[in-house]
């Protein structure tokens, strides 16, 4: 493949509108993999270290390459062969369903772009045989899903997923305590959020995750205007999650808000990367691989400190 | 005009209406407060960041709005002040306005410009004004005047002027009695400009606009193209809208050919009423010699010319000053007329017998003699002829300058030297009449009178035609229809009997056409040939009688007819010459050069001026005086040795008496292709209380609209650098 092809292909099915517009999370979700692991020219399901560990049963979906013909042979039962790798990574995906990140400039929300790579995801994880949880929260946890490496599970992933709307406050330190707290064993949390809130008290979150020995890769997700505060007419700018609203001229205010919000995002990826957390920043506007890259790259780090 | 001082930052402004705009100074706040009012809702997720941005900086944000606006503000503030334009009167603000302006400033010195109405005349009118566009100047400003008078002159060449300087010369001008070289005073401001290194050229004409300065002479396109379209002319109308009512006396004239002490002479002044209203009871005074003899009074309608007779009596021989002064009116300078009249005391007549007889009526000039002085006998002093008869042999020894008119009668030759005498007395002004008879060698007059280069007639006498004695034919003759005036008398008065003259005999005679002489026939014979020529030499008349003046060769002697043509014929030779005395204002006066004599005295006393004396050298050629702008008497005193005092008198044209004005519409069509402006003298500015004079000595609008730029860059960089919408 050519780069142009290459980054055509991307394009296609990596662009969050165009696979906005396909119907269903699981489609977008399996077209979003998909698409980006065909472009990587290698197989996620082949080549990777192998250490025989357990069997499992088989479940419609499963590769019957994996099948164990010797057990089969002596118990009339289907089983697959577990490997080590496969076996121990449990990613568990933290969606943040506040109000804020009901927001969008563009046609897409954060929050929907944040479900996409959630949904993306969650499928990656499983189709590679890992375990995949999901928890849903605002100022709580709202919903919690236990992970799980059946690949039926993604079916109720997804359907959390789309049954989700984002409103409320946040308050994420106080969901990482707890989160923290009710984790069992080491853990691969991704946290996918706009991570407005109080970055001391997050980081505070992040560092008692890690002190649980769990991975930590910390998804921020901003619509582009966040950032480049594009705004020219007077605008009374209404407050979300009970803040205040604001008259103001936005030219005139510009330059200041984008000093405070860009010392936001460096506080909390300072704060990320001092406490050994893999800090992403996603616009909403930029494409679905930086999220996959980002998980892939921390389970290989992950695989290689085995 | 009143010299005030204003204070340092004295302002004001020349529109001052337009400062209503000022008004639009306050849409930048109105925007302001109406933006205040129209936003957009957004629900915005990092309020947070948007709150504490607004906490740090809402006090210099409100700051740079403040600015803004104030910028905003003054923008369009300054652009009305500099739409309004101010001025200031201090030089020291006026060096803000950056334009340098060389203006030429011509001053119509015409006749009409004399019209005064309320005390102040139309040229004064225009010297304020030239003043106060003097005062206009600022440091590095040009200024040149022209007063055009006929010749237009340079009164200030410029372009570097002291205002006062400049003050002190116009208050010196006067207005001529003549027209204006108006074509001649642009053709100086052109050249004036073409010298000037300042960019920007303003000319101004301050004029009443009478149609005969703008149309007595055309204004050359090259003259135009040389002031080009760049150079702003400004036709200042000092005239005003006023229909003025003028009574002009047209001309002053000697209705005689002769002025002697001897006799009374008749002079006319011609009126005319040029207004629209009929005038009763104008009155009429004549002067002579500084005395005034005779008053009319006339009602003259209008339009109406009106013929005032009067009979002058002169005392003493010499120059006469007859002046007609009329009442006056608005326009006094055509009330008065002047007219210089030579005066003999009586007209000497030399006749030099080639004849002479002691038997009573023999002699060649008994005859004459008898006619120019009929009645002799009764009283000499009746009549203005002098007769004296001479041998010629006397010719050679006599000094002609007393006599008026020298007759050779019947003379049979002449020397040379005699002929050269004849010759130098007619060039100085004497007169000749040469008369043919029996004893004329006509080979002898052909080669010493009438040929070679400096013939007195350009004729040649041919042989003699009929027969005295034998009176074999008879000759009539023919008037040649009255033409001439010495015969103008005798038309229609066939009693006169010129027509039943019988002549038997005459000279014949060709007539020569050399160029430079003029021969006139007088009368003809029915045969065709000439009976009576005339012409002139140098200054003097020559006549010449192609038959005997007495009775040999003709009947006329003793017919009526005789009598009357010899005296008109000898007033035409002798005739004052009025014209060459009486000159139009702006003519040049000239005295004719005198051979042999140099370095004379002459001293020049004319109206309007002061004296002048000078040296003349008179043998190399003839005196001028060109300072004739004002209508009166100039006296040219020659001498000593020659003491002789020439007057002549100045009339001003009569065209200028005709107030008939042009339009702004006509000055476009005479000045094509050349940026007219046409103002009244009301929109321009005199004296401290006119705005616009002030305005001119320091316009600062410029300075407005640069400072108005210099605030739109400020703000364009400002609104930038701040995100601020425009």
């Amino acid at each position: 493949m050519t780069q142009e092809a290459y980054v055509e292909h991307i394009r296609k099915y990596l662009d969050p509108k165009t696979v906005a517009s396909l119907a269903g999370l699981g489609l977008q979700a399996r077209t979003v993999v998909e698409g980006y692991l065909s472009g990587m020219h290698r197989s996620p399901y082949h080549g990777v270290s192998v250490e025989f560990v357990q069997h499992r049963e088989y479940v419609p979906g499963d590769d019957i390459r994996h099948v164990d013909w010797k057990v089969w042979s002596r118990t009339d039962k289907y089983y697959l062969k577990q490997y080590e790798e496969e076996t121990n990574l449990r990613a568990y995906f933290w969606l943040d369903c506040s109000e804020s990140m009901s927001y969008s400039s563009g046609p897409i929300s954060k929050f929907q772009y944040a479900r996409l790579v959630v949904a993306a995801l969650s499928y990656l994880v499983l189709q590679q045989q890992d375990s995949a949880g999901l928890v849903l929260f605002d100022e709580s946890v709202r919903q919690y899903v236990r992970a799980s490496n059946q690949p039926s599970h993604i079916k109720q992933l997804l359907h959390v997923l789309e049954s989700a709307e984002p409103s409320g406050k946040t308050k994420l330190g106080t969901c990482f305590h707890e989160l923290a707290e009710r984790l069992e064993g080491r853990s691969l949390v991704i946290v996918v959020s706009d991570f407005f809130g109080d970055v001391d008290d997050i980081l505070s979150g992040v560092q008692h995750l890690r002190h649980k020995r769990h991975d930590v890769i910390a998804m921020q997700i901003v619509d582009g205007a966040e950032v480049d505060f594009p705004f020219r007419d007077s605008t009374l700018f209404e407050g979300m999650e009970e803040l205040p609203d604001v008259l103001t001229d936005p030219r005139a205010l510009r330059a200041a808000y984008q000093r405070e919000f860009h010392g936001f995002l460096r506080r909390l990826e300072r704060g990320c990367r001092s406490r050994g957390v893999d800090y992403v920043l996603i616009r909403t506007d930029s494409l679905l691989d930086k999220a996959l890259s980002a998980y892939l790259a921390a389970r290989n780090r992950r695989l290689q400190r085995r | 005009m009143s010299q005030l001082h204003p204070p340092l930052l004295a302002f004001g402004f020349l529109n001052n209406t337009l400062l209503w705009g000022a008004i639009l100074a306050g849409i930048p706040i109105l925007i302001h407060l109406l933006s205040k009012r129209r936003y957009r809702r957004l629900r915005w997720a990092a309020q947070e960041w948007l709150l504490a941005a607004l906490k740090k900086s809402a006090r210099r944000i409100k700051l740079e709005q403040l600015l803004l606006l104030a910028l905003r503000t003054l923008l369009i503030l300054f652009v009305v002040i500099a739409i309004a334009r101010p001025y200031s009167e201090r030089p020291a603000l006026a060096v803000l306005a950056p334009r340098r302006t060389h203006r030429v400033v011509v001053l119509d010195a015409s006749l009409s410009m004399g019209v005064s109405l309320g005390g102040v005349s139309r040229f004064e009118r225009a010297v304020e004004l030239a003043g106060a566009i003097a005062r206009m100047s600022r440091r590095g400003d040009g200024l040149s005047i022209i007063l055009a008078q006929r010749p237009a002159r340079v009164v200030i060449p410029g372009p570097d002027v002291q205002t006062e300087a400049a003050l002190a010369e116009l208050a010196a001008l006067r207005v001529t009695h003549g027209q204006a070289d108006l074509a001649g005073a642009l053709n100086l401001a052109a050249q004036l400009f073409a010298s000037s290194r300042n960019p920007n050229r303003e000319l101004y004409i301050l004029t009443d606009l009478q149609r005969s300065t703008w149309t007595a002479q055309e204004i050359a396109p090259s003259i135009l193209a040389e002031l080009g379209p760049e150079t702003a002319v400004i036709v200042v109308d000092v005239g005003g809208e006023v229909e003025v009512p003028n009574i002009a006396i047209l001309d002053l004239r000697l209705d005689d050919r002769l002025a002697v002490t001897a006799r009374p002479a008749s002079v006319t002044a011609r009126l005319r009423n040029l207004g629209s209203k009929p005038f009763q009871g104008y009155g009429v005074t004549l002067i002579v010699n500084g005395r005034s003899v005779a008053r009319r009074v006339v009602d003259l309608d209008p339009g109406a010319t009106v013929e005032v007779n009067f009979e002058a009596t002169f005392t003493e021989p010499g120059f006469q000053r007859l002046k007609v002064a009329g009442d006056e009116d608005v326009l006094p300078l055509d009330n008065s007329r002047w007219l210089s009249v030579p005066a003999r005391e009586r007209v000497r007549v030399l006749c030099i017998d080639g004849e002479p007889m002691s038997e009573p009526f023999a002699s060649e000039c008994d005859y004459l003699a008898l006619a120019l002085s009929p009645t002799a006998e009764l009283d000499p002093q009746l009549s203005p002829f002098l007769a004296e008869v001479r041998p010629e042999a006397d010719l050679i020894d006599l000094d002609l300058s007393p006599y008026d008119l020298v007759v050779l009668a019947n003379v049979g030759q002449l020397t040379e030297s005699e002929a050269s005498k004849l010759r130098a007395y007619v060039r100085a002004g004497g007169n000749l009449l040469v008369t043919l008879g029996s004893q004329v060698n006509a080979d002898n007059y052909n080669e010493v009178l009438f040929s070679g280069d400096d013939p007195l007639l350009p004729v040649v006498l041919g042989p003699k035609v009929g027969d005295p004695v034998e009176k074999t034919s008879v000759f009539r003759l023919d008037p040649l229809e009255y033409r001439h005036p010495i015969v103008k008398p005798f038309e229609g008065a066939p009693a006169a009997t010129l027509l039943s003259t019988m002549t038997y005999a005459y000279q014949k005679v060709r007539v020569g056409e050399e160029k430079g002489h003029d021969v006139n026939w007088v009368l003809a014979f029915d045969s065709g040939d000439p009976a009576v020529l005339v012409g002139k030499y140098g200054e003097g008349d020559v006549g010449l009688w192609t038959t005997s003046i007495d009775d040999d060769w003709t009947t006329w002697p003793v017919w009526p007819s005789y009598v009357p043509v010899i005296q008109e014929l000898v007033r035409y030779l002798v005739a004052t010459d009025v014209g060459r005395w009486n000159l139009q204002v702006g003519e040049v006066v000239s005295i004719p050069s005198v051979a042999g004599l140099l370095d004379l005295p002459v001293t020049v006393a004319a109206p309007g001026r002061q004296t002048v004396e000078r040296l003349w050298d008179a043998a190399r050629g003839p005196f001028h005086f060109d300072g004739t702008q004002v209508g009166g008497f100039v006296e040219v005193t020659v001498g000593p040795p020659v003491a002789q005092t020439y007057v002549f008198a100045l009339n001003p044209p009569v065209e200028e008496s005709d107030l008939t004005r042009l339009d702004s519409a006509e000055i476009n069509r005479l000045l094509p292709g050349m940026n007219v402006r046409y103002v009244r003298d009301v929109d321009v500015s005199v004296g401290d209380d006119s705005p616009q004079a002030r305005a001119r000595t320091g316009e600062l609008h410029r300075p407005f609209l640069y400072a108005a730029l210099v605030i739109l860059v400020l703000e364009s960089l400002l609104a930038c650098r701040l995100g601020q919408p425009r």
